[in-house]
């Protein structure tokens, strides 16, 4: 008996089409008939063990404790066609081009967008991620999304939409490439059918970026990445990239700014620095400009940016274009810059400052998602459906007191596929999130994303810090 | 090499080198309990131990389970879990660092560790758990030794492991020789054994002066030996020859010439001049000596002072 040819899915399968498997899933169907359910339970214990044994961890509360999780990674891997995957490429492409566009608009341009009428003005300058600390300040190549991840979910219809966009400082680009390297060891007989576009050259695509953002005249930089520490969740990511790409991993006490340029403190005395991959949020990275009380940036970091010095990557003030009262402005900003049509379609989204979507997100509240603007990785958000009466009654007052705080959602029915769980495999509902890089040479997506899934039966909640699992993401080659 | 990032390894290098001589000096110290059987005190044994550890002002109670509580306690700042513990954290920041092997040596420990009821195992059969820490130390230094390359990293690793270990040795000799002033009677055979094995050099001492324990020699080979791992000489010829091939210029003029000065006091020394009396106070002068020398490697890599920290910062 086969563990995948016996499988009944649920809502939108990404596996099974009505008729059976889908034509790019058919080989992989094929090998896990090799496997029985023991077969898969040994593998997931071994990649449990693997990651494990090399800390791969995340979400880690008192280290002392020893309580880190071990990085959930599931046995069957999520495949992208080469036609699918070449339509999300392109559609990513467009919308971080776009966005990279309005920020530049917003912080070096004429603010254009803002004159024609096509954003209002109160809305950007009230945004929490607007930091009028960034006007002026230049991106080379207009590279302000110089890496970022765009959330993707597909719906009940099977259609990829966006669902957010991450500016800032995205993570799980590390996971992507761990859970290759433990799906090569663990299920080494699957690959052997596929032609399965690799993803290890991150490393260097990431550096090859960074060194392009360095300061006029400065012809080999000094490349850091900057952390807030060994307690931040995604600490073992931060050290990843810096491993991976040959560079220092500094914190904020390495570094010194001394007549507006960025040194680090050295065995050897101090080291000028010219650009910094920095994993600190904008608000903490320099107390003289920002919060006075972080310990975790650099005095007068900002004054060094300011002074051309050094280059910030993602440079402060992304959050203005991410900002999820934002986000339903995307497709007027590509027809806009670019004069296209969006490739990739946004969620049904309602904006409570216009008095008929309140009106219609306070009837309806039982079935929507109300989302928080400024937050990320989950935090805040209501799920209608699963709501009692009393938090919903709450929420409709929070909502007509800070309407600009908040967005509502219709519900997605995210797509779902065959997941490992305790009762064999099983349908769990998934996202995806690929990550885009802008450099000299515009726009490159890497191939796949992190695929995250809702372990809990029925749930639609992906994110790791809510008990989230994860797959690997192959996009095949035809 | 950032300065925190060399403090890491230069601490990782301590604390595996003190958990893997914790773990040693507390299995001579249980065998020695129970061979002894009703001769000695066991709280007297222990305050021994606690003592060669340098752990004597921290207010730790020799009871009965001081032994389980060395091991497996967490709010225990000497315990073994707590130094590898602290290992691990420092081993997680300066990762990047590290090749794969020597931080999934790290790791592997500190799992083996914390993965189960140390408590009861540590009190049920420590010396199977003494045994796994001092091998799985050793594979820490082993993996150093095998995986990374000869930069600073690697230099003030072993820098910072050699130095405890000349400190633990020194330390293990004077709290022994004390006690042994205290008897006043020739040290039982069984007490040179102890001695000699809570520094691993009982075998050696064995093949090189045969079974006979005659006290200037033992002292002499423990501090003067060229050859003995362990031995005060051996330990801070290395870190001098560390300190050599760093080559800092004239940042590491100062530390260098400390070194020298502690080195050459502990290799020009007449031994037999301080047999009896007067041999704590020259072991006290060298374990002074050290741990200034530490303090030293601290102040002139990991904090350098300078104009720069005073800076006021400008917004704009």
């Amino acid at each position: 008996m086969g563990t995948l040819s016996d499988y009944v899915g649920s809502g939108f399968c990404e596996m099974n089409a009505a008729d059976g498997p889908r034509e790019h899933y058919k080989p992989l169907v094929a090998r896990f008939d090799d496997f029985d359910l023991g077969a898969l339970e040994s593998r997931m214990a071994l990649i449990e063990s693997l990651l494990r044994r090399q800390g791969i961890t995340f979400a880690v509360y008192d280290d002392e404790q020893g309580l880190e999780r071990t990085w959930p990674l599931d046995i069957v891997p999520r495949l992208i066609s080469a036609s699918e995957w070449d339509h999300l490429e392109r559609g990513l492409t467009q919308r971080v081009r776009v966005l990279n566009a309005f920020l530049d608009d917003l912080y070096q341009g004429e603010q254009q967008i803002i004159r024609d009428g096509v954003i209002p003005r109160w809305l950007i300058e009230s945004s929490s991620g607007f930091l009028p600390e960034a006007m002026g300040i230049s991106a080379p190549n207009e590279s302000r999304c110089v890496i970022s991840g765009i959330d993707l979910v597909r719906d009940g219809e099977g259609v990829y939409r966006v669902l957010e966009d991450n500016l800032r400082v995205p993570s799980g680009i590390s996971y992507v490439l761990e859970n290759r390297v433990a799906m090569t060891r663990v299920l080494p007989q699957a690959f052997s059918r596929y032609r399965v576009r690799p993803v290890a050259h991150f490393g260097a695509s990431l550096l090859a970026t960074l060194r392009s953002l360095a300061p006029a005249g400065v012809t080999d930089p000094t490349v850091v990445v900057l952390t807030p520490g060994v307690h931040n969740s995604a600490y073992f990511e931060h050290a990843f990239l810096a491993r991976h790409m040959g560079v220092e991993l500094v914190e904020g006490r390495d570094l010194v700014v001394d007549g507006r340029i960025v040194y680090m403190r050295t065995t050897r005395g101090l080291d000028r620095v010219d650009v910094i991959y920095r994993r600190v949020g904008d608000e903490f990275l320099d107390p003289v400009v920002f919060r006075p009380n972080s310990l975790l940036g650099v005095p007068g970091l900002m004054a060094a940016v300011r002074a051309g010095t050094v280059s910030l990557a993602n440079p402060v003030g992304n959050g203005a274009a991410d900002d999820k009262g934002i986000y339903p402005y995307v497709p007027r900003m590509i027809d806009y810059y670019l004069g296209e049509e969006p490739m990739l379609p946004n969620v049904e989204t309602y904006l409570l400052w216009e008095p008929d979507h309140l009106e219609y997100v306070l009837d309806n509240l039982g079935t929507l998602v109300v989302k928080p603007v400024a937050e990320a990785g989950g935090t805040g958000i209501v799920f209608g459906p699963s709501s009692d009466h009393h938090t919903l009654e709450d929420l409709a007052k929070t909502l007509q007191s800070d309407p600009r705080g908040y967005i509502a959602q219709e519900v997605v029915q995210l797509s779902t596929h065959p997941t490992f769980t305790d009762k064999g495999l099983a349908p769990r509902h998934i996202d995806l999130r690929p990550f885009v890089l802008s450099g000299p040479n515009g726009v490159e997506v890497v191939p796949g994303g992190l695929t995250r899934v809702a372990l809990r039966e029925g749930s639609l909640v992906v994110n790791s810090s809510q008990g989230g699992g994860s797959k690997d993401t192959w996009v095949l080659i035809d | 090499m950032l300065s925190r990032h060399a403090e890491n390894l230069f601490w990782i290098g301590r604390y595996i080198e003190r958990a893997e001589d914790t773990a040693r000096l507390l299995d001579v110290t249980y065998h020695g309990l129970l061979e002894a059987g009703s001769e000695r005190e066991p709280s007297e044994v222990w305050s021994e131990c606690l003592e060669m550890l340098m752990l004597e002002d921290e207010g730790i109670d020799t009871s009965e389970t001081v032994g389980e509580r060395l091991i497996a306690d967490r709010s225990e700042p000497g315990s073994i879990v707590s130094m590898v513990g602290r290992a691990r954290q420092n081993g997680r920041t300066t990762r990047e660092l590290l090749s794969i092997e020597v931080f999934e040596a790290l790791n592997d420990l500190y799992l083996f560790l914390v993965g189960r009821d140390l408590v009861t195992e540590a009190r049920d059969r420590p010396y199977e758990v003494l045994r796994t820490v001092k091998s799985s130390c050793q594979a820490v230094g082993g993996s150093v030794d095998a995986c990374m390359p000869r930069g600073e990293g690697y230099r003030f690793f072993l820098m910072g492991q050699r130095l405890e270990r000349s400190l633990i040795t020194t330390r293990v000799l004077r709290v022994w020789h004390r006690r042994a002033m205290q008897l006043g009677t020739q040290a039982a055979f069984s007490e040179w054994v102890r001695l000699l094995r809570s520094v691993s050099a009982y075998e050696a001492y064995l093949r090189t002066f045969k079974a006979a324990m005659e006290e200037s020699q033992v002292l002499a080979f423990l501090v003067q030996s060229p050859d003995l791992p362990r031995s005060v000489l051996h330990c801070l010829r290395m870190v001098e020859n560390l300190l050599d091939e760093l080559d800092m210029g004239d940042m590491g003029v100062q530390v260098r010439r400390e070194a020298g000065r502690v080195r050459s006091l502990v290799e020009f020394a007449d031994i037999s001049r301080y047999v009896g009396e007067g041999l704590d106070g020259f072991l006290e002068t060298i374990e002074a000596g050290v741990l200034g020398l530490a303090e030293s490697v601290e102040k002139s890599y990991f904090r350098p002072a300078g104009p720069i920290f005073m800076h006021s910062y400008e917004a704009f």
